[in-house]
């Protein structure tokens, strides 16, 4: 007889069932959009070839067409399929008959829950890393190759979008600052979908749970964006691209903002967003725990 | 010898229901319990609360001292009534999964148990009959070396061949030692194999004693249970 033995390691064995639960799926779709892509940067490739018959190129000009389309519409099937998962297999697998089996593992809420964020909130931002890398890259090939436009680089485009923020520091910091407000918009995403979930199986909702969620999930949203827009207004934490190209960190004073009077970034709302994740996630676990009551 | 299960003044309601009210009960190690009681008696919100799939009520439950939680559940082997696989797992998908997570998981005896119960490896759980189903799960119970084993009607639902097999499975590979609190409305098919019974009715332990305290009385568990519940069908 044994009892309960390294907690962790349960709790990575969780994340890779997970992982491979979703993976089996999911994977498919960049298997299939990294074959697509690879047909396409081959016909780019073997277009540029001068001596191709005018038959042989009509169709490789077909081929190339054709996995464009197709990889543009199996890209947003990617998102689609990948924000799916995220609700399908959390509804399933805690609160469907699959249920039975995960709330009887010798695991904490907290472990059932964490896991299942990593593994979707995983799975969230590197579908949107593959679509944006493969729109990219279609434009990229698409303009400098087929269309005959004068030569576009997307490092041109992103330095002409960002011209008012030319020094490296700032570009840098510009560039931090979109990642983590990605990473931390897709993370409250998922807290938010799952916790309109578990609340919408405490007894009272649990008999028109999928009605119940969805205001739940509007709620939650509101109450989000609500709270970081007054937190904001109580410290507005900022950061300020100087006009001689230096970077700093400040906290404005009310009736200034950095939209107006300065170039910048709010952090605050950064901040209220991971105060509010961690403050969901634990209120989801509470409920999971405490109040789910599987049918 | 300490308890296995110790209940002390367990309440549970689901808004104004009582579903059991003031319970209190316990059992030593070793000994196979039936767990009986009629429809809505309170039999699966127990059950619940013992696996840790409810965790608001009131009063004490300890299992092996272990309050219903990580330590516990790691101690018990559930089977529940309801069909609880993924619909991607694979027989084999399953024996791992299991094996991941419990310790005293025989993963070799299960596979082997695969083999002998006839069932596919590569075979996904939602292209398995119900029956092929509850075959799987009770291997990847039967197939642990737990202190208790909670099954919550093993046998309803099921053809009386199929009754006698998972009978026999269930008594076949129960570690020496063990306790299995079994619930069951099909007492006849069940009652020689209980040491102890605990009959649970409108919420409440309406009895619980040893099996040889009732035979010696000249009555089989059958009669207690028509005796205690009658008045339930009364006019």
């Amino acid at each position: 007889m044994t009892g309960v033995s390294k907690p962790k390691s349960k709790f990575f064995k969780l994340i890779k069932n997970d992982f491979l639960a979703s993976a089996r799926v999911i994977s498919l779709f960049y298997i299939a959009l990294a074959l697509l892509l690879v047909v396409f940067a081959g016909c780019v490739f073997i277009g540029r070839i001068d001596s191709l018959s005018a038959e042989f190129a009509a169709k490789l000009a077909t081929v190339h067409n054709a996995s464009i389309a197709i990889s543009i519409v199996v890209s947003f099937l990617l998102i689609f399929v990948t924000f799916f998962f995220v609700v399908y297999d959390f509804f399933k697998s805690l609160f469907g008959q699959q249920g039975y089996l995960s709330f009887t593992l010798p695991v904490s809420s907290n472990q059932l829950l964490g896991s299942k964020v990593i593994v979707y909130g995983g799975w969230l931002i590197l579908s949107y890393i593959v679509f944006m890398f493969t729109g990219g890259f279609l434009l990229n090939y698409t303009a400098e190759n087929i269309i005959g436009q004068e030569k576009i680089s997307m490092i041109e485009s992103l330095m002409s979008m960002l011209g008012d923020f030319p020094s490296t520091t700032q570009l840098i910091a510009y560039a931090v600052y979109v990642t983590v407000l990605f990473f931390v918009m897709i993370l409250s995403f998922v807290s938010i979908i799952y916790f309109a979930i578990t609340l919408s199986h405490v007894r009272i909702l649990q008999k028109h749970s999928l009605l119940a969620s969805i205001p739940i999930f509007i709620a939650a949203a509101i109450a989000f964006v609500s709270i970081s827009f007054k937190m904001s207004d109580i410290v507005n934490f900022v950061m300020i691209f100087n006009d001689d190209y230096t970077l700093s960190f400040g906290v404005l004073e009310k009736g200034y903002s950095v939209t107006s009077q300065y170039a910048g970034m709010q952090i605050t709302p950064i901040f209220a967003f991971i105060i509010l994740d961690v403050a969901m996630f634990f209120l989801t676990s509470y409920i999971m725990h405490k109040k789910v009551n599987l049918k | 010898m300490s308890e296995i299960i110790s209940v002390k003044n367990l309440s549970k309601s689901y808004g104004s229901q009582k579903v059991l009210s003031n319970v209190s009960f316990g059992f030593e190690g070793g000994q196979i319990i039936g767990l009986l009681g009629p429809n809505g008696s309170g039999k699966t919100s127990l059950i619940k609360i013992l696996t840790g799939l409810i965790n608001d009520y009131t009063g004490e439950v300890l299992i092996d001292g272990n309050k219903p939680g990580k330590i516990s559940k790691a101690l018990v082997a559930f089977l529940p009534e309801k069909t609880y696989l993924a619909s991607w797992m694979t027989a084999d998908d399953a024996v791992n999964y299991i094996a991941d997570f419990y310790d005293d998981f025989d993963k070799e005896k299960a596979m082997h148990m695969l083999d002998v119960f006839q069932l596919p490896h590569k075979q996904k759980a939602k292209t398995m009959s119900k029956g092929m189903q509850e075959k799987l799960q009770l291997i990847l119970v039967m197939c642990r070396n737990a202190k208790l084993y909670i099954l919550d009607e093993p046998m309803g639902g099921v053809d009386p061949a199929a009754r006698d097999f998972i009978l026999e499975t269930i008594l076949k590979n129960r570690p020496e030692g063990s306790t299995i609190l079994m619930s069951t409305h099909l007492i006849q098919d069940v009652e020689e194999i209980f040491d102890s019974i605990l009959m649970i009715g409108r919420g409440k332990v309406l009895m619980q004693d040893t099996v040889d305290n009732i035979t010696n009385s000249g009555k089989s568990i059958n009669d207690i249970f028509k005796e205690v519940f009658s008045v339930d069908w009364s006019f």
